[in-house]
């Protein structure tokens, strides 16, 4: 049997998350959120997700976790980022962006593991040590951004399991 | 390896209210009275108006850096800015133009030469240059890429409003939908006076046009605008003195001393 993972939201504290279904970014801090209800205004940036990846499952170990975009494509002004860190941060968007995610999301398969443990990417994930560090994700709408219902992406989470 | 899908829905409003508002508001749902491309456009014009009458520019303020590279602004509260074709009720980069100034003493003296007062050089810096701004606290970041030169000054025009932005959401919308009633009605009174007819006898009935009701209530739409303006605009006048009494200075006035909120 394999490892399984379990993505979780944290709102606004590191206590009771929300399980993800889906990663839908929008105006307002919640797990599996209405985009349409919450739209992001042109020129602002979406609430950050503080997600936290919790595996589960029949492993041995699990190293060399990475996430990038496997589907679909960014709109003219559309950024996705994304950040780690061992300690909690509540979500930041509107008219701030969120210091902790900084880098683009790579739209291929990184070389290296881009999502850390203990703010370190060389590590070991084992059933009783079984979470990542926080990984911060905000999308970004520049103004040169158009109103439109932007076209659905899949963010991809692989491992190495042993 | 687990996929997980992203969807978002952006948006980019023109208007502080919707078409389908100002008709609930109004009750005016005929659609053939009023179609929706004119109700739309009106609704956007008098967008434009809420923002010359609620909102007022502060035009090219010397702005100072922390040293957390944040521009501050001296005046609250931040607001939409005037001729942009969006009007959110909150405040992004369109809604603030922010220009990098050029002093050298080689432009200052050419400027010099030339006899002039002004002794710089001015470019706008693209929106895309402001990543992060703070309304509450009147403060913009830039990105790495600006100033062009560390040797440029910088300077913003901006909007103020006389309260928070999020604070007068239901008061922009209620004066978006005012202005827009008056102007489409407005749009009527040249038909309804058409051949100067307001009076119409058939047999023994007369059904006469009263005009000056009409008017009345335009009046009424127009103070119920005012007011609601009067209420969100930002106090801006000179400091006076009558004897020993003197107007408080807690003002966002350049002469009414410095800003306290």
């Amino acid at each position: 049997m394999a490892a399984t993972l379990t993505l979780y939201e944290f709102i606004g504290t590191t206590t009771s998350p929300t399980t993800c279904t889906n990663l839908n970014f929008g105006s307002t801090v919640s797990g599996n959120l209405n985009s349409t209800l919450y739209p992001v205004t042109v020129g602002t940036y979406g609430q950050s997700k503080v997600l936290q990846l919790s595996f589960g499952g029949s492993f041995t170990s699990i190293t060399n976790i990475k996430i990038y975009q496997s589907d679909g494509t960014n709109i003219t002004g559309e950024t996705i980022n994304y950040g780690c860190s061992s300690t909690f941060y509540t979500s930041t968007g509107g008219s701030y962006a969120d210091s902790n995610a900084t880098t683009a999301v790579p739209t291929t398969t990184p070389t290296t593991a881009n999502i850390t443990v203990g703010d370190t990417s060389s590590y070991t994930i084992t059933d009783t040590e079984n979470t990542t560090d926080y990984v911060f994700l905000q999308s970004s709408l520049s103004v040169l951004a158009s109103a439109t219902s932007i076209p659905t992406k899949t963010l991809t989470f692989t491992w190495t399991e042993v | 390896m687990t996929d997980y899908t992203s969807f978002t829905v952006t948006e980019k409003k023109a208007a502080y209210c919707t078409e389908t508002e100002w008709r609930q508001f109004t009750g005016f749902t005929d659609q053939s009275e009023f179609p929706a491309s004119d109700v739309i456009s009106k609704i956007q014009i008098a967008a434009e108006k809420v923002k010359k009458d609620m909102f007022m520019a502060i035009r090219l303020e010397f702005v100072t850096k922390d040293s957390n590279d944040r521009y501050f602004m001296s005046r609250r509260w931040l607001a939409n800015a005037w001729g942009t074709d969006v009007a959110h009720g909150t405040v992004t980069p369109m809604d603030l133009r922010i220009w990098e100034s050029d002093e050298t003493s080689s432009v200052s003296s050419a400027f010099f030469l030339q006899g002039s007062r002004i002794n710089r050089l001015i470019r706008q810096i693209p929106v895309e240059g402001i990543s992060e701004w703070d309304s509450i606290n009147g403060y913009f970041k830039l990105t790495d890429s600006w100033p062009s030169s560390s040797n440029y000054r910088i300077f913003a025009d901006y909007w103020i409003a006389g309260k928070p932005l999020n604070e007068i959401q239901q008061e922009l919308r209620l004066a978006n939908m005012y202005w827009a009633e008056i102007l489409l009605l407005e749009e009527k009174k040249p038909m309804r006076l058409k051949n100067g007819v307001v009076s119409l006898t058939q047999g023994d009935r007369t059904v006469q046009r009263n005009e000056e009701e009409f008017d009345k209530m335009i009046r009424d739409l127009y103070n119920s605008y005012h007011s609601i303006v009067n209420v969100c605009r930002p106090f801006y006048g000179k400091k006076l003195k009558i004897g020993r009494i003197e107007s408080r200075t807690d003002s966002v006035s350049p002469y009414g001393g410095p800003l306290r909120y």
